[in-house]
């Protein structure tokens, strides 16, 4: 018995041999690669791979490997820093231009006229602090809408109940720092009246524009732009912090305030508590000095 | 993407690839651009390397403490110093409460950097910026005096601050 030779071409056949054949080992492997063979073996983590398979399991956070398993849905499997944190606020970026656009009136009134500000002065700089808080609150609107909707009445009224002892602790702090440097306690409400304005542009300056700008700047959009990035108990003491900071003073009363004010936004989910507290610790400051003076 | 063969079976390799698809052995990492550690343009695409990225982030984030320790020491040497140097009075009370206050804020977030280097750099920045903004705005000559030591202090923040932002991107594409 013998075997007919070479009936058909040998797939051993060296390709020299054919010319038809002889090309392919000059082409380049990257223009070719459209077409991936079925893997054997995760190319990730090395399990072996069913080909029924769209994404490797272990390779995956086990919330997707569930929803895979039940076969309901599968999701992007987001692990997200904080869960409550809104997209649309602003982000880390426009945050911090927030904060130094701000600071920088102060600095700039601070440089121009070496702390030497008269009312009016300090009025002009209200005005522009609160054009720029406004052109950021129109630029990220979504993001205040839903908590300036909410009106959370009963932490309204907390919030108006936690001023007096935060006005309180505040007013003791500051006394007790002057005391202890050995400055002179300064109605700063005092200068006003001087210059001739009265209980109307007071409560303006001192009551109605911090306690809504700064807690739109503060609560309504550097709080939320934060929990972007870190967990919310962090992100209330970075924008306490932020807030202290801003005021330029030794800012422990500042810094409390924020804590509380953070707080009650986060719980409330309104920005309301945090303006009513804010204008209530500061109308209780303008009222005593107006009945000590 | 480019590809190498595998060194176990010869089979081609995409250069992303960690194990071989063919063989299931782990290639080598010689000739293959793994996920690199430092390296903030690019993040990890296994698992493996998105590990060793987060640690390599969080350490880098982690530098932030050591910036912020330096403040804090800067400023109490500041502060005895001036308590040697100024004359007796409601300013100097008010320099050295001020001074004071700035090394107290800045031990602590020393401490907090230690748990939350993230949050605690990005305070550190932005007290930090705000300190020499100040100093500026009230004489301008300041602001070189010790140049060096701030140019220092602001860079390892601001890549402490880059760090932790891109292993929060990190964390959230495992």
């Amino acid at each position: 018995m013998q075997e007919p030779q070479d009936a058909a071409p040998h797939p051993d056949t060296p390709a020299g041999s054919s010319p038809e054949v002889a090309e392919p080992l000059a082409a380049p492997l990257t223009p070719a690669l459209p077409v991936e063979p079925v893997p054997k073996f995760c190319a990730r983590c090395g399990v072996k791979w069913d080909p029924a398979w769209q994404t490797c399991p272990s390779c995956l956070p086990p919330s997707t490997v569930d929803s895979i398993a039940g076969g309901i849905r599968v999701h992007q499997a987001t692990r997200r820093i904080e869960p409550d944190a809104d997209p649309n606020a602003p982000g880390l970026a426009a945050s911090l231009w927030l904060y130094f656009l701000f600071l920088a009136t102060s600095l700039f009134a601070m440089f121009a006229y070496a702390g030497e500000l008269t009312v009016r002065q300090v009025l002009a700089i209200q005005a522009l602090d609160t054009l720029i808080v406004l052109a950021f609150a129109v630029v990220f609107f979504t993001v205040l809408i839903g908590p300036l909707r909410r009106l959370s009445l009963g932490y309204t009224a907390l919030a108006a109940l936690i001023g007096i002892p935060s006005m309180a602790f505040a007013w003791v702090f500051v006394s007790a720092l002057h005391n202890l440097v050995g400055f002179e306690s300064a109605y700063e409400t005092q200068g006003y009246f001087d210059a001739g304005y009265g209980w109307a542009v007071v409560m303006i300056s001192f009551v109605i524009q911090p306690a809504v700008v700064e807690e739109v700047m503060f609560r309504g959009l550097i709080l939320p732009g934060l929990q972007r990035f870190m967990k919310t108990r962090d992100a209330v003491i970075v924008s306490s912090a932020l807030f202290s900071v801003i005021h330029l003073t030794v800012a422990i009363p500042q810094f409390l305030m924020g804590l509380v004010a953070g707080w009650l936004r986060v719980k409330s989910g309104s920005l309301w508590p945090c303006i009513v507290f804010h204008a209530v610790h500061n109308g209780l400051v303008v009222g005593v000095e107006g009945w000590l003076m | 993407m480019s590809g190498l063969p595998c060194p176990h079976c010869d089979a081609f390799v995409q250069s992303r690839d960690t194990f071989c698809t063919e063989c299931g052995k782990a290639v080598g990492t010689s000739s293959f651009s793994g996920p690199t550690l430092t390296d903030d343009k690019s993040l990890g695409r296994s698992s493996v390397g998105k590990e060793l990225q987060s640690d390599a982030m969080l350490k880098k984030a982690k530098s932030a403490s050591g910036a912020l320790l330096a403040v804090a020491i800067l400023q109490l040497v500041a502060l005895a110093v001036l308590a040697g140097l100024l004359p007796a009075g409601p300013d100097k009370n008010l320099v050295l409460v001020v001074v004071g206050a700035i090394s107290a804020v800045y031990w602590g977030l020393w401490w907090w950097s230690r748990s939350s280097p993230f949050p605690a750099a990005l305070t550190g920045l932005i007290v930090y910026l705000t300190m020499l903004g100040v100093g500026a705005a009230l004489d301008p000559s300041t602001l070189f005096q010790g140049i060096l030591i701030k140019v220092i202090i602001v860079v390892v923040l601001v890549r402490a601050v880059q760090a932790g932002l891109q292993h929060k991107r990190l964390v959230e594409s495992m």
